[in-house]
């Protein structure tokens, strides 16, 4: 199953696109998710060593089972003000 | 009130927003693009948002500052985009009946937006640019 990957800021940049689809088990959990996105980005990896995701608009834990057709967002340490 | 926008904040727009004859106490937070960090020259910023999350997380925040404080009034803005030196990035301003817990609830709200609420920013220098390190949230995922 897929699920939709959406990249922000230095993460966006360095992937040069703001979304992507990653192919996943089921059964595969956000914190294993980290893995395949350093499979298919890897000059991302350094970065995913301190990184954010969410679901539906809110942080989620690294615990999280992924369902097909999940939004899932990663985002780099927050800097807004 | 809560808005990101790609134009100028209007201090103006957000104090209206807060007219209210049962506060006696307004207090107005404005963060702007400062010309030095690090050592280094900024000469101008950029914000990117992830807009959907960040308008979610800020009316948590107001909903928080509610709960704490007897908040009549509470705006809250954000800029995206390119700013230059000296443009207000972010904005805040409670209304409350008393001074006290006007300035408590717009610390607590600054704060908190700092350490929740996904934006981003990139600062420009004579020389290059770089993405500013930022906060990893507590629920973020720390490998």
């Amino acid at each position: 199953m897929k699920v939709t990957l959406r990249l922000f800021g230095q993460l966006r940049e360095l992937a040069e696109c703001d979304e992507a689809e990653i192919e996943i088990k089921e059964g595969t959990k956000i914190g294993d998710l980290v893995w395949l996105v350093g499979e298919r980005f890897p000059n991302m990896r350094q970065h995913l060593k301190v990184v954010s995701f969410s679901i539906d608009n809110d942080y989620a834990s690294k615990e999280t089972v992924l369902n097909e057709g999940n939004e899932v967002s990663l985002l780099p340490p927050i800097s807004g003000g | 009130m809560i808005e990101l926008i790609s134009e100028k904040i209007s201090v103006d727009k957000i104090l209206n927003n807060l007219e209210d004859h049962s506060t006696g106490a307004v207090v107005l937070f404005l963060g702007r693009v400062r010309d030095h960090a690090n050592g280094r020259q900024v000469t101008r910023m950029a914000y990117e948002a992830y807009a959907e999350m960040a308008h979610k997380k800020m009316q948590e925040i107001e909903d928080e500052v509610k709960k704490r404080w007897p908040v009549q009034k509470i705006a809250m803005m954000h800029r995206t985009g390119e700013l230059e030196l000296g443009e207000v990035s972010v904005a805040i301003a409670v209304a409350c009946p008393h001074r006290k817990e006007a300035f408590q609830a717009c610390q607590f709200a600054i704060d908190t937006l700092k350490e929740t609420v996904p934006i981003w920013k990139k600062e420009q220098f004579v020389d290059g640019e770089a993405w500013v390190e930022g906060t990893v949230p507590d629920s973020g995922i720390t490998q």
